[in-house]
């Protein structure tokens, strides 16, 4: 594209907003990327194929109460809400969960999933029932979720014939195999507009990611949180776009699209709403400076859309759905077993969930850093009920912290580059604090409501993107001449820690 | 991958008793105790086909652990028997029994041929089962874990594994769905490969950010 077309573009935009032309060239952009990424998201897609194999029905967390409201959205074409005390699921998904001893497997490490012929035909009997897909209207812990995530699954649930719910649950558990692979080519695709001169080390970035097996095991499985992880690295895309490109009305509505979409399918992107809102403003501070007249529409659009779902949502909460305005709720919480909500307390609680306990009062009996974010991420699967030998944790350790050391030496390498982009690393350093803050308000509220421990490291993969781009910068560090070999043994390497992941799902459920 | 390839095989030659299925009873520590010459019999027992032994946990209140006799019995009599001799440790015991042939419904009983007490491994109390001990009921139940015969390698086990992987799936991917998991393990590595190894040649100059 010519200076003088590209300047008729951007005119075209200024007076039409997201016109044909802008996606027109979102279209262009698209084609551009390179095959290497796509064949990064094919690579995640049939591992997270292969993961929806390998896992038992109803064996990734709360996949019955997805499941239910799933149902709930497909049969009745309403949202489930809360019934006291907890209500029914369908009889359908009620018998087949019975049937294939789901919650003497699910949190039972010992326990096998069903293996002779006998159980088999118990499975088949209760699927030629024909029992009501009617529940209460309660999908346990998902009914307070927002709806986006459930809708799209709808999708499969309908297109599937019959009313076997296995039959509907492999087919929505697909459609979550092709939200990880897109999670991957936007990863792909936020580690170019990031590191741009790095486009050999891109694919090490994004296959890490394609062979994280929380991230593959949870892509098998039918969880909101998948869509949360795409829509987590879409946003991270759209900012690293806009700070390569500018606040364009099509970058502004890339940001508020997946913002948007992000919050509509599981709130715990509120997390990243400080960091998306510190982004907006320095990239119109930016343009500003430089006379740009795109960025007020750009931030327009990033606002707009990124306002407009949740206000539906809760706007159809309240009028249509008669549930809450925000289901589960914001605010302060009750307290039960003895405990009282204290701010101070859950500020304690918010920074030792992550960070050291420093002169605090303890909040927890163990180190939630290493057997709840590091522990967890390296692998603990099924309903938090299996995982690793230890030393492949203490192994694991060992390996993070050298890529970690790697990825500092970059850093202090292009020291220079880093100053420049200050801002734009304040933005992401925000939307990893966000969401911790997110995740630890949830936990502390969830401790004094319930007595439970409600964090898992699963929530922190809306940050998969991130945790790529260290990825990318300690590959770097190698230079062109052991960069990338530094980056195949980096994939090797996540390629054995996933099969050994499924050699161990294998293992525990079938043998 | 040459490292993978090398330990998936040796993990692959591992021979090792396998099991052929559990009961689903959670292990609760030495909860149901046995003394000497009692039988505790286990109702509602499904035992899968060809085990050739079941596991319990268990410890004796004294020395030496006492010699324990197995029977397993289903509708139409006895369906396989063994025995453990005394002078076992504590912990997880195998005890050998005759292979069954077919999954059958049936009730498992445990003797206690010596003099000294005995705790199982089990669950108690157990508002869904009662079991028998020394012709009394007792509200609980026995973990008891089925073996097959002998030892066996993963990849021995492998055809017994396929057929567990066809079991509570999907009617449309079950029969197929451990040379799909199988192929599609397969693709992604080698299109990790793919990207990896250059799908596109390098750029000449790279731009630094």
């Amino acid at each position: 594209m010519s200076l003088a077309d590209e300047r008729e573009t951007r005119r075209r935009a200024s007076c039409g907003g997201v016109g044909t032309e802008h996606v027109g060239r979102l279209r262009g952009n698209l084609r551009r990327i390179p095959l290497v990424g796509w064949v990064c998201a094919l690579a995640a897609l049939a591992n997270g194929l292969a993961w929806a194999l390998i896992v038992p029905p109803f064996q990734v967390p709360d996949e019955n109460a997805h499941y239910a409201y799933v149902q709930q959205v497909a049969e009745r074409g309403t949202l489930p809400r809360l019934v006291s005390p907890e209500g029914a699921l369908s009889p359908r998904e009620d018998e087949i969960l019975s049937s294939l001893l789901t919650f003497e497997i699910a949190g039972h490490a010992d326990n096998p999933a069903p293996s002779t012929d006998l159980q088999q035909q118990v499975i088949d009997g209760v699927a030629k029932q024909n029992l009501s897909a009617l529940g209460s209207g309660d999908a346990l812990t998902a009914t307070n979720n927002p709806p986006l995530y459930y809708a799209l699954q709808a999708i499969p649930y309908k297109l599937t014939p019959g009313g076997k719910v296995l039959d509907k649950l492999a087919a929505m558990r697909f459609l979550s195999a092709l939200m990880g692979a897109l999670t991957v080519l936007l990863v792909f695709m936020f580690l170019r507009e990031l590191l741009p001169g790095s486009r050999w080390a891109w694919p090490a970035g994004a296959l890490l990611v394609a062979f994280q097996p929380l991230f593959g095991f949870m892509s098998g499985g039918v969880n909101n949180d998948d869509l949360l992880y795409l829509t987590g690295a879409g946003v991270l895309w759209a900012i690293a776009r806009a700070f390569n490109r500018g606040l364009t009305p099509l970058n502004g509505a890339l940001i508020g699209g997946f913002m948007g979409v992000g919050l509509v399918s599981k709130l715990t992107l509120l997390g990243f709403v400080p960091a998306v809102a510190l982004a907006v403003a320095l990239l119109a501070r930016r343009a500003r400076s430089r006379g740009s007249v795109d960025a007020g529409r750009g931030l327009a659009w990033a606002v707009g859309l990124s306002a407009a779902p949740i206000a539906a949502y809760v706007l159809l909460n309240h009028l249509v759905w008669a549930r809450s305005a925000i289901p589960g709720g914001i605010g302060s919480v009750s307290g039960s077993a003895g405990r009282t909500f204290r701010l101070k307390e859950e500020f304690s609680h918010v920074w030792q969930l992550f960070l050291p306990r420093l002169w605090m009062r303890p909040q927890f009996s163990y180190s939630p850093l290493w057997e709840t974010w590091f522990k967890g991420f390296v692998g603990r699967f099924g309903w938090l009920d299996y995982g690793f030998p230890a030393w492949v944790y203490q192994f694991a350790r060992v390996i993070s912290l050298s890529v970690l050391a790697l990825a500092a030496g970059e850093l202090m390498r292009r020291r220079a580059a880093v100053r420049r982009r200050l801002g734009e690393l304040a933005v992401y350093a925000l939307a990893v604090v966000g969401l911790w803050v997110e995740i630890g308000v949830q936990s502390y509220r969830y401790l004094i409501a319930n007595g439970g421990v409600f964090e898992q490291a699963r929530y922190l993969l809306p940050l998969l993107g991130l945790y790529a781009a260290v990825i990318v910068l300690a590959v770097r560090f190698g230079g062109r001449r052991w960069g990338p070999v530094l980056g195949a043994a980096l994939v090797v390497l996540a390629v054995g820690h996933n099969l050994f992941a499924q050699a161990i799902t294998i293992s525990r459920y079938y043998a | 991958m040459l490292a993978i390839a090398t330990a998936a095989t040796v993990i692959l030659l591992q021979r090792s008793p396998r099991r052929s299925g559990a009961n689903l009873t959670s292990n609760r520590g030495f909860v149901i105790p046995v003394t000497g010459g009692q039988q505790l019999c286990e109702p509602a027992e499904l035992v899968p086909a060809d085990t050739g032994a079941i596991r319990l946990t268990a410890r004796a209140a004294g020395l030496p652990a006492p010699a324990l006799g197995v029977d397993i019995r289903g509708p139409a009599g006895r369906i396989a028997s063994g025995r453990l001799d005394g002078g076992w440790r504590p912990g997880a015991i195998g005890i050998r029994v005759t292979r069954t042939a077919s999954t059958v419904a049936a009730t498992v009983c445990v003797t206690n041929l010596g003099l000294n007490q005995v705790d199982f491994g089990g669950s108690t109390p157990d508002s869904a089962y009662v079991i028998q001990i020394g012709g009394r009921p007792f509200d609980g139940r026995l973990r008891i874990e089925y073996l097959r015969p002998g030892s066996e390698s993963w990849l021995g086990l492998a055809p017994t594994l396929v057929h567990r992987f066809s079991l509570a799936k999907s009617d449309a991917l079950r029969h197929w769905a451990a040379i799909a998991a199988s192929v599609l393990v397969l693709l992604s590595i080698a299109l990790a490969l793919w990207a990896v190894l250059g799908v596109e040649p390098l750029p000449s100059e790279e731009r630094l950010p």
